[in-house]
């Protein structure tokens, strides 16, 4: 009797154990969303290197972006947008982007909301013609009107969107680099790194207002790299991120070596990003670190790894701004770093406050509270996924929050998958993480090889899947099925 | 009479489409004109279901919504597998047109995707068991376009040759220094026939990009052994190290060999 007691209890607290480990940390309100619509559920492109909008005027409508071909069936000329209207519960295309092709959609491609005119912003490279960068804005991103072109330049790489509404006059940055400059393609100077601003883009004809300013002074090996990324403070305090390549760096020939550099501008961008000056050789634009040596286009998993940035400044407080970035020549040992400044980028943490090796796609955001949140997605090998069979790879991504000198992880990871559904460009590179209010909301690109084991359990998909046997389908009475694929995912953290 | 109304309504419809997104319902009688197919994107048999309705929450029902059910799908080939026999929200040319249960072929754009789909109407046909002629119009049209657009692509290039690829190499140009580097490969192919341009050659060699980047997402690769039709020009792209190359970075740039009497009726066509 006593010994089927004993059995009793025992297995009564490993119950409670394993429940208090699957079900989310107290406080953690998640929110997981794939975004694919119920009538897309037949598709398998990789919907890769996703971005996320959120309209600070209206929360509910909220917009990703991927590497997503539009349906043949509504448009073969324009590329989707995702959207939701109802905070991310239901999702829907929207093929208004100019420039898609129809592997992919668009090249490169980032999208912001600035505030209560609730247009939206896209920074893209056209997905017809090579290196063609657009800027784009619509008033009504649910609407079938095509976006608006406001800029179109050949000769650009990686157009990065940020935009914030100051009294009405959405002031908007696309950050990108300016490859005309490139003394490698040909071009003079080999100053690459670039800002494209507008001060009141919402409505005026195009250009509206949009100009370009060369960020780079410093002498470079002939092109900076890819990012260029921007973080907005309400008082008009703008920084800006980029990597300097270093004259007797490699430039692109297996690897680089450059000089992460943050620069900043008290008033909207107007001043030229002038307003840190670095105490070593008195250029603008303080260099955190030097002499970082990044892997190009080498592999981690099945990702390409090699130019890696996010920056963020703390809405209460402009002085507080983070940075993250990956680096190393190993890529199978991509690092990622997390550091900060308190003095308005003018000293930094001379150490990490976070590390994260085997990782990539860094993305930072700062919330009204002051607690950071960090999204990266880390190679794990062997990994604990499912779907892949023993011994596979497994990507996780993870949410992490920084309050209290402290970095908390989520109780599970957003998702946990094999890295096998893909032998290129699995996640993109980048993803995407902001803050409206308290709440975090974010995208990320993932296998969606349909096991709940994999995800959060938060977890929802609108294309047909079968839990129980692990199998997706393009039909509701699951007639059809489908292989799995990489789609993006939505998510929001609130406590 | 039937024609000129066709015509003065098509002309009035594609002037309303260069500033909005809808037309007015052609006159009763006449004939949908080909541009109205060119300018679709879903062509279908449906039945009004129900009148200032809608399926999404997003397209709000008015007198111009309408729920249709899909009962025949005419193009294009590639739709939702659940799509037929489902329920969609129209976005009716003109609201009097068309009353609750009669049935149409559908000449429309998409617009939305979500837990159902939303199509915005360019004109519609009373349907009274024609299908089959509306089946055959929609394809004749589509073929047309097709023909038109390969054969813009066939008076642009230089040179369009019939073979088989016997070798694939790097093809020894520096990378660009972007993510988006084409990785250009050097694909040699043995020529069996000139469609256009000097038929004397016996070889020729052209350069793809072996990338499988976005920023290439379009463009053909190919492999040893593959047989077909390549449409070569010079200058598709201007980048280091493509100078006086051949290439064929378009969908359109490779047929199939079955195609050779089409490319070659085409290539003979006069502009």
């Amino acid at each position: 009797m006593i010994t089927c007691a004993r059995r009793r209890f025992s297995s009564a607290l490993l119950a409670a154990l394993t429940l208090a480990v699957a079900t989310p940390g107290r406080g953690e309100d998640v929110k997981l969303v794939d975004v694919v619509p119920r009538f897309q559920s037949g598709e398998t492109t990789t919907d890769s290197e996703p971005n996320v909008a959120v309209d600070p005027a209206n929360p509910h409508h909220i917009v990703v972006s991927a590497f997503t071909p539009c349906p043949p069936m509504i448009s073969t000329v324009f590329a989707p947008i995702y959207f939701s209207t109802d905070g991310g519960d239901s999702w829907h295309l929207n093929c208004i982007v100019p420039g898609n092709n129809a592997a992919f959609g668009t090249g490169d491609i980032t999208i912001r909301f600035a505030g209560h005119t609730g247009v939206l912003y896209a920074g893209t490279l056209n997905g017809s013609s090579f290196l063609e960068l657009n800027v784009l804005r619509t008033a009504n991103f649910a609407a079938p009107t095509p976006m608006t072109l406001l800029v179109s330049r050949s000769r650009e790489d990686q157009p990065y969107t940020q935009a914030y509404e100051e009294h009405g006059s959405d002031h908007v940055f696309i950050g990108n680099n300016n490859l005309l400059k490139s003394t490698l393609l040909g071009g003079t100077g080999g100053q690459t790194a670039s800002e494209d601003l507008s001060q009141d883009a919402a409505s005026a004809a195009p250009p509206a207002g949009f100009g370009t300013d060369l960020l780079e002074e410093r002498p470079t090996c002939g092109q900076d790299l890819p990012p260029v990324r921007t973080a907005i403070h309400d008082d008009g305090t703008v920084y800006l991120a980029y990597f300097r390549n270093e004259v007797g760096s490699p430039c692109f020939s297996g690897s680089n070596t450059a000089d992460l550099v943050v620069a900043r501008d008290d008033h909207w961008g107007t001043g030229g990003f002038k307003a840190l000056t670095d105490a070593g050789d008195g250029k603008p634009g303080v260099r955190v670190a030097s002499g970082l040596n990044i892997t190009w286009l080498q592999n981690l998993g099945t990702e390409r790894v090699g130019a890696q940035l996010s920056i963020a400044v703390d809405p209460k407080d402009r002085k507080t701004v983070y940075v993250a970035w990956g680096d190393g020549l190993d890529p199978a040992n991509f690092t990622l770093h997390v550091r900060s400044s308190n003095d308005g980028g003018l000293t930094w943490s001379p150490s990490d406050l976070k590390t994260v090796v085997s990782a990539t796609n860094p993305a930072l955001a700062i919330n009204r509270e002051g607690t950071v949140g960090f999204l990266y997605q880390k190679l794990v090998n062997p990994g604990t996924c499912q779907g892949g069979g023993p011994g596979i790879a497994c990507w996780e991504t993870h949410f992490e929050q920084h309050r209290h000198h402290a970095w908390k992880d989520l109780a599970q990871p957003l998702a946990n998958v094999p890295d096998n559904v893909s032998n290129y460009l699995t996640l993109g590179d980048y993803n995407h993480v902001l803050a409206v209010g308290e709440t975090f909301h974010g995208a990320f690109s993932a296998n969606n090889y349909p096991d709940k084991k994999n995800f959060h359990p938060a977890v929802k998909f609108h294309r047909h899947v079968d839990w129980v046997t692990h199998k997706l389908f393009a039909d509701a009475a699951h007639t059809v099925p489908v292989s799995p694929s990489v789609d993006p995912f939505y998510f929001k953290v609130s406590d | 009479m039937q024609i000129r109304t066709g015509l003065v309504w098509l002309a009035s419809c594609l002037a309303a489409l260069a500033t909005q997104v809808t037309c007015a319902a052609p006159p009763a009688g006449a004939a949908i004109e080909e541009e109205v197919v060119r300018q679709a994107t879903f062509v279908f048999i449906g039945t009004v279901e129900k009148k200032r309705a809608s399926t999404m929450d997003e397209v709000r029902a008015t007198a111009s919504t309408a729920i249709v059910r899909v009962d025949r799908i005419l193009e294009p080939a590639q739709v939702p597998a659940d799509l037929a026999g489902s329920r969609i929200t129209l976005q009716l040319a003109d609201a009097d047109s068309i009353q609750q249960g009669a049935a149409a072929t559908f000449y429309t754009r998409g617009w939305l995707v979500g837990d159902s789909i939303a199509v915005i109407e360019i004109a519609h046909r009373d349907y009274s068991g024609e299908a089959d002629l509306a089946d055959a119009q929609v394809k004749a049209t589509r073929q047309k376009i097709a023909d038109e657009a390969l054969a813009g692509e066939i008076r642009s290039a230089e040179s369009v040759v019939m073979g088989r690829v016997i070798q694939v190499k790097p093809a020894g140009i520096p990378e660009l220094p972007t993510e988006h580097t084409p990785n250009w490969l050097r694909a040699q192919i043995a020529v069996e026939s000139v469609l256009k341009g000097p038929s004397t050659r016996k070889t020729v060699s052209l350069l793809f990009p072996g990338s499988p980047d976005p920023a290439w997402g379009g463009a053909p690769k190919f492999q040893e052994g593959q047989e077909g039709i390549w449409l070569l020009h010079r200058g598709q792209v201007v980048l280091p190290g493509l100078d006086n190359e051949f290439t064929a970075l378009k969908a359109l740039d490779f047929q199939s060999g079955r195609e050779r009497e089409r490319v070659r009726g085409l290539a003979a066509k006069p502009e």
